[in-house]
């Protein structure tokens, strides 16, 4: 009888060390990753009129007209560049939107190809 | 006594069948574990990136351009983490990549790009923090 027990012994040994290889698994620790990715968006893709004022024969200052209200709160920054020299101003646009008359830091002389850029930032 | 020593043979020889059958395959292993972690952000409230244009004259330009990108929304647990950002156009190509590692207290990252980026190119931005 005590070799029948052995021989179960044995069987059950072998079976129960089948399911810890099978159990065995590998360490696994991470770091946190959070990524994202969001579209930068225009508050208006509409054409705006761009206006230079000039006074003797320098541009003093811009004025953008046809904002939508979307564009309201945002931070208008215009730059004259007349091929010499160029000149900047900001200002903000209302709530409301409409038109916005940036006053430059500088008067550039007129030219005959004066470049106007704009940028609207925010809000 | 003899029945069952007689059943004891029969099952002794099946199993010592078997055993012979399952010998006949030379089988050796490499090793291998596996497991499964869930891999989480450092923070789940949100960012918000904001964006510092100035007129460049050379290239990019002449136009405004983007220099730096200020980030806010930063977490604690978000602190001293290597992070990338990137500008990237509609169609999703890189403009510019700026890393850096995030700031020890405070809740803003300033980024800043070099060379600056063309404003009128940048519709979407990207940001991952790993650590």
């Amino acid at each position: 009888m005590n070799a029948w027990r052995r021989i179960v012994a044995v069987i059950l040994l072998t079976a129960t060390g089948a399911v810890v290889g099978l159990a065995a698994s590998v360490s696994l620790t991470t770091g946190t990753l959070g990524a994202a990715t969001v579209a930068t968006p225009r508050c208006t893709t509409a054409g705006l009129s761009v206006l230079q004022n000039l006074s003797a024969g320098t541009v003093i200052s811009v004025t953008v007209g046809v904002l939508p209200a979307a564009c309201g709160g945002a931070t208008l920054q215009v730059t004259v560049n007349n091929g010499v020299t160029n000149a900047s101003g900001s200002a903000a646009v209302p709530g409301g939107g409409g038109s916005v008359t940036v006053t430059l830091g500088s008067a550039p002389a007129v030219s005959a190809s004066d470049q106007t850029d704009l940028v609207l930032v925010g809000p | 006594m003899k029945r069952i020593v007689g059943a004891v043979l029969a099952g002794l020889m099946t199993f010592g069948l078997v055993l012979g059958m399952a010998a006949s395959l030379n089988l050796t292993s490499d090793s291998l574990g596996s497991q499964t972690t869930v891999v989480a952000a450092c923070q789940a409230a949100a960012l918000n990136a904001t964006y510092t244009s100035s007129y460049t004259a050379a290239a990019p330009g002449p136009g405004y351009t983007v220099g730096t990108v200020t980030i806010t929304g930063l977490a604690a647990t978000c602190y001293s983490k290597p992070y990338k950002v990137t500008l990237a156009t509609a169609a999703g190509a890189s403009l510019g990549e700026a890393t850096g590692t995030t700031p020890s207290s405070g809740t803003t990252i300033v980024v800043t790009f070099s060379p600056v980026v063309a404003a009128t190119s940048v519709t979407a931005i990207s940001v991952v923090i790993s650590g």
